[in-house]
């Protein structure tokens, strides 16, 4: 009668783990932590949680040395996983045809936090606003658009993706601070941040009258461990598409 | 036959005693059985643990909320260590309360970082109070198994003892020796070691002839070898789940050496007490004389073993080309693949460049990578049913800041004034009052009029909600239609006078005047 009430234990034991990662909880959860380091250590157990996980469609993010600490981080091993995002996460957040530009301003967000991921293994707190990313997604569109226009390769007809950038309008007439902005780039950057936050990834602080953004740990181990290299790998894959479909006439 | 014809590996079938041992095992009073029974030593190990489990399991019961999340197994084993190292030679004879409190207030810390002094106290003078009780002993009856059935014997126990030290004037604790004993029966000898001690026993009792212990200690082999095969299995599956975490040259290889290694000594030895358990029964049988049972179990036993040994053996052979066959799926694994990149050129750039025809295709790709998983967010039913009771008064305000409630009141749209006035042109056109119309053959006017499928859709809905100087009635009667189905309702026109209410046994929307309507 042992092995059931074992097997019972350790089933809920590796779903409460997968709970807390899903959540992106922080691990100064005790329970959270002494869970983390039985993953870390105990074979069986994270045999077990891996199995879950990839029954959800899950994966967890090799965390490194520093999970106890970070926390455990998950991304979606498969499209049909009942977690991934689906198009609704979007639904009223963003004006129909200005969507497209939503991983652009995710990519934003990612870069203007971390700049240098590569060496960065340290984690920094850096806090940052919705004005401040927009700029800086901005500026490097802007840059971007002088760099097309001085080489004069790029048809007229063929538009890219940093001219819907630039298209949308920063911040509406009467909508200074984009608090109601599902039609302005101040706008979508807010509402992208908020849904980090939301997701855990963010926090926001009042230091002064205005929200202040942060990255949590998890963020940074999420962005340098997975999304940095697969957002690279997809844009090869998509950019190889549309090279072939040039070529082909 | 006599004891001087004994070769090395002789096990006795007369009815002497076996040996010398088994003398002495007799003459010091111990029920044979007990000391060769397995089940037996193991309750008493059992049983050693108990004042232990039972402090656990009074700690973490339900009237000691505030304690919940502490270990007391772990606490109660920190305290008899304490204990017993007060105990050790140079040092006083027993632990003091104060020793025990500054031993276990680390711990007690770890689990409750904001615990005082007080609260540290408290737990301490717990864990003593339960682990010694009332200074008494804890009986149990162990149950041996003997020739005439299972027989039971009183066990004793007590880990620790408050007593007074002359030397120090005051009270202390110390440990019994069954303390020391469940200290040393909890420590975990190396599998490898264990099994090469274990052998060596074996072969001695086989030498001895004493087979009943021999059978105990190939007994304990299998147990030995499942644990070491477990501990294989455990490095090889760790290799196997992610080979960028070990480091196979420096780490992995010199411990599977050692494992073939050692799997090949012990299987070699092995080998031998079987042969000379084979040599044995030969010389036995040559001599016609029986060999005892226990004899034959004992070599099927270790045979089993040895195959079993075998395979083992050739898994961790096998180790090498299993880390290979690893390292060339996980090597192009997407997940191991991904690498840490720069992200203003390898991602931000590249996206930004994209053809914003293909952005628009793709874009939503990507928003698994951006946000990872989500968790579905479940209806918050507090808020949807303040939406749902608002007043009157305030729904114009709450409609004002909220974008979701204007999009919900967007989609129930009132019929236009042209189609409502399209519908009630066929009733007025074909339904007479006492005798009512079928809905179907309002569908037929409808088609008749140019109404398309949809407007047919809503002019059924509409009936079914119903209409201002309509009712409707159902009678059971199915629609026969090529767009719709369910019941043919009968349509009446209200008689002048007619309360509203009265003909409301329709359909359960049909009580009351429809928000929509209008009249011509």
């Amino acid at each position: 009668m042992q092995e059931p009430i074992d097997m019972e234990i350790l089933g809920r034991e590796a779903a409460l783990l997968l709970g807390f990662a899903l959540k992106r909880a922080s691990p100064s959860d005790w329970d959270y932590k002494d869970l983390i380091v039985r993953y870390e250590r105990e074979v069986g157990f994270r045999d077990l949680v891996d199995g879950m996980a990839d029954g959800l469609g899950l994966a967890i993010i090799d965390p490194g040395v520093n999970a106890p600490t970070t926390g455990l981080a998950v991304c979606c091993s498969d499209r049909n996983s009942p977690f991934a995002p689906t198009i609704d996460t979007y639904q009223l957040k963003v004006r129909h045809d200005y969507r497209p530009a939503i991983p652009l301003v995710h990519l934003g967000v990612m870069s203007y936090y971390f700049p240098n991921l590569q060496d960065d293994e340290e984690y920094s707190a850096k806090p940052g606003t919705p004005e401040q990313v927009m700029q800086h997604l901005r500026s490097i569109a802007v840059e971007m658009q002088a760099a097309d226009r001085q080489l004069d390769m790029i048809p007229s007809t063929l538009r890219k993706a940093y001219q819907l950038v630039l298209d949308i309008p920063e911040v509406g007439e009467h909508d200074a601070d984009g608090r109601k902005g599902r039609t302005t780039l101040l706008g979508m950057v807010r509402a992208v941040m908020d849904q980090l936050v939301e997701t855990n990834y963010l926090r926001v602080s009042m230091e002064s009258t205005e929200p202040v953004y942060q990255p949590r740990q998890i963020y940074h181990l999420y962005v340098r461990r997975y999304a940095g290299g697969t957002m690279a790998k997809l844009l090869e894959q998509v950019r190889a598409a549309a090279d072939r479909r040039e070529v082909v006439p | 036959m006599r004891r001087g014809d004994r070769s090395p590996c002789l096990w006795d079938i007369s009815d002497e005693p076996a040996s010398e041992d088994q003398e002495a095992a007799n003459a010091l009073g111990s029920s044979s059985a007990v000391s060769t029974d397995f089940l037996a030593s193991r309750m008493k190990c059992l049983y050693l643990s108990y004042p232990l489990q039972r402090a656990a399991s009074n700690a973490e019961s339900d009237h000691h909320k505030e304690w919940q999340g502490i270990n007391f197994t772990y606490l109660g084993l920190k305290l008899i260590d304490c204990v017993i190292a007060k105990m050790a030679p140079g040092s006083t004879r027993g632990a003091t309360r104060a020793d025990v409190v500054q031993q276990l207030s680390e711990s007690v810390l770890a689990f409750r970082p904001n615990a005082d002094d007080e609260t540290i106290g408290k737990i301490t003078d717990f864990l003593i109070e339960n682990l010694i009780g009332k200074d008494e002993f804890h009986q149990f009856q162990v149950v041996a198994a003997s020739e005439a059935g299972p027989t039971s014997e009183p066990f004793r126990v007590r880990l620790i003892r408050r007593t007074w030290s002359e030397e120090l004037n005051a009270p202390v604790y110390t440990a019994e020796p069954q303390a020391i004993q469940l200290v040393l029966s909890m420590l975990d000898t190396p599998t490898m070691d264990a099994q090469k001690a274990n052998m060596v026993i074996l072969q001695e009792h086989v030498k001895r002839g004493r087979l009943g212990a021999a059978l105990e200690s190939a007994q304990r082999d299998a147990l030995l070898t499942q644990r070491f095969e477990a501990e294989i299995s455990g490095i090889i599956r760790a290799v196997q789940r992610d080979i960028g975490v070990v480091d196979y040259n420096a780490g992995v290889k010199p411990m599977l050496d050692e494992a073939h290694d050692h799997a090949k000594r012990v299987s070699l030895e092995r080998d031998r007490i079987i042969r000379d358990l084979a040599d044995q029964q030969q010389r036995n049988l040559d001599r016609e004389e029986s060999v005892p049972s226990e004899a034959i179990r004992l070599r099927q036993q270790l045979e089993e073993l040895q195959s079993h040994h075998l395979r083992l053996t050739t898994t961790i052979l096998r180790a090498g080309e299993s880390f290979l066959a690893e390292q060339n799926v996980q090597r192009f694994r997407v997940l191991a693949g991904v690498v840490v990149v720069n992200l203003a050129e390898k991602a931000l750039y590249p996206a930004l460049g994209l053809p914003l025809d293909i952005l628009d295709t793709a874009w939503y790709g990507f928003a698994e990578p951006c946000l990872g998983p989500q968790i579905q967010r479940l209806l918050d039913h507090g808020l949807i049913i303040d939406k749902l009771v608002v007043d009157r008064g305030l729904e114009a305000v709450v409609k004002d800041d909220d974008e979701e409630l204007t999009d919900v009141e967007a989609v129930m749209r009132e019929l236009s004034p042209e189609l409502e006035n399209r519908f009630r042109r066929i009733l007025l056109d074909s339904v007479d009052g006492r005798e009512g119309t079928r809905l179907s053959s309002l569908l037929n006017i409808g088609r008749e009029r140019q109404l398309g499928t949809k407007q047919l859709y809503l002019f059924a809905l509409t009936m079914l909600r119903g209409l201002r100087d309509y009712h409707v009635e159902r009678d059971g009667v199915e629609l026969d239609d090529l767009d719709l189905f369910g019941d043919d309702l009968v349509v009446y026109r209200k008689e002048q006078g007619q309360d509203t209410h009265a003909s409301s046994r329709a359909t359960p929307s049909d009580n009351g005047e429809p928000k929509h309507a209008r009249t011509d």
